[in-house]
């Protein structure tokens, strides 16, 4: 492997994890107080959960005699952080924002365009040649909750504006929660490809989309509040 | 010796489980628990090896990919039962996921230490210490947790998902790292995580003393 694939590859492995580590450590700090609402828990588990994927898959990078092909611990972070995001999104927000009215049917079927988007996301892993049938169906056990992750998000970035201005105040958080669940697909097909260039631009945009989720997370709750 | 994991379980399981008819029922829990985590050990140890026999993966890889999912799967089954079926409440839900993860450690320690002739001090404070409380810690998280999404039905799944999906990770993590040249590390990460948690722990026990004499 030549230097400037292991700058990269290291690259796409530390900035991702600062930032979820700094998210996860700023939402211990900020979102574990007694009031503060169970969404905003739940984002920091889910952040928590990511970094510890993340550093499964480097220490075993350091130390694996071994390549192992196929399900390892290190996607089950990443599963687990679309589930925490799900938690949050369409356990607790979703049944403040829809309440199964027909005026908010049109939105619904818009935000579909989400997780049709993030499926064909899917197929250049899928049809990637060199990836071993155990990966790519371990690939997929990580699209299914990003892509229902994805559908709340865009939703409840959409919605109108129905009463008290919550969603207002939390649409910067879903605006960048969809598109961090879409950095994330990204960065998992950069890394199956391990292309420099695709894998260097995902993991930085990850990792700024994950501290600005947070902030947002932040100032959407406080917002609310008042 | 052929069984040892069947004597080490008899002759630690049932003086406990003799004890526990004669303790006062508050006391009782805890131990009960600790009880369940030594059963849930052996049957984790016969798990493990029939996975070991039936796939086509290398000791490494069965310690750090499958051993993790099938003892915190096991070891989240009661807590799981303890918090939906029962309905405990937070606090003994901590207490119980506590001690099911320490009761799953004493059997595994004592196993290790039985099966290696040339266990000394120094790996019986390491295998105390690290595997001790990263078994603690880790059924720690997935009862605490569940203590939270258990009160909305709607995440109760998907956050439950979510905790054992952390909980494995951070496992296979400890695994990774104590089978390496990165031992130390691996020895660090649950006293790491442990130091954190006890101090907010003691520091919301005393904040709520004091709320309650005030």
């Amino acid at each position: 492997m030549e230097e400037m694939d292991l700058i990269c590859m290291w690259i796409a492995e530390l900035v991702p994890l600062s930032a979820t580590l700094f998210s996860f450590i700023y939402g211990l700090n900020k979102f574990f107080k007694k009031g503060k609402p169970l969404f905003l828990q739940s984002i920091t588990m889910a952040m928590g959960c990511h970094a510890l994927g993340s550093i499964y898959h480097l220490c075993q990078t350091l130390t694996a005699e071994i390549v192992v092909e196929g399900f390892t611990p290190a996607y089950l972070g990443r599963i687990g952080f679309f589930l925490f995001l799900i938690a949050a999104s369409y356990g607790q927000m979703d049944r403040i924002v829809d309440d199964g009215s027909k005026k908010i049917r049109p939105t619904r079927y818009i935000a579909l365009i989400a997780p049709v988007c993030a499926a064909l996301l899917y197929l250049p892993n899928g049809l990637m040649e060199d990836l071993a049938i155990e990966t790519k169906i371990t690939v997929i056990l990580v699209w299914l909750p990003a892509i229902v992750s994805v559908y709340y998000n865009l939703k409840h970035s959409i919605i109108p504006d129905l009463d008290f201005g919550f969603i207002k105040a939390i649409k910067p958080y879903n605006i960048l929660a969809t598109a961090l669940g879409f950095a994330e697909l990204l960065c998992l097909t950069a890394w199956d490809y391990l292309y420099n260039a695709p894998l260097v631009i995902t993991s930085i945009i990850f990792a700024i989309l994950c501290v600005g989720m947070m902030f947002a997370a932040k100032k959407g709750a406080e917002q609310w509040k008042i | 010796m052929e069984n040892l994991i069947y004597i080490l379980f008899v002759s630690v399981f049932v003086p406990i489980m003799l004890m526990a008819c004669l303790i006062e029922s508050k006391a009782r829990q805890p131990i009960v628990f600790v009880l369940i985590g030594i059963y849930i050990s052996v049957f984790a140890a016969e798990i493990n090896g029939l996975l070991r026999n039936v796939l086509p993966l290398s000791t490494y890889e069965v310690t750090t990919i499958v051993a993790p999912i099938t003892e915190e799967l096991l070891k989240a089954v009661p807590i799981l039962i303890y918090a939906t079926v029962i309905g405990a409440k937070k606090e003994k839900l901590f207490t119980a996921s506590m001690a099911v993860g320490i009761g799953f450690a004493v059997l595994e320690n004592a196993y290790y230490l039985l099966n290696d002739a040339s266990f000394n001090m120094f790996d019986a404070i390491i295998r105390a210490f690290g595997a001790g409380l990263m078994h603690g810690m880790c059924t720690l998280l997935v009862g605490v947790g569940i203590s939270f999404v258990k009160k909305k039905s709607k995440i109760f799944v998907v956050g439950t998902f979510a905790l054992l999906s952390t909980a494995i990770t951070y496992h296979g993590i400890y695994n990774m790292l104590i089978q390496s040249k990165f031992e130390v590390i691996g020895f660090l990460l649950p006293i790491s995580t442990y130091i954190p948690f006890a101090v907010w722990r003691i520091k919301n026990q005393l904040s709520k003393k004091n709320s309650n004499l005030s």
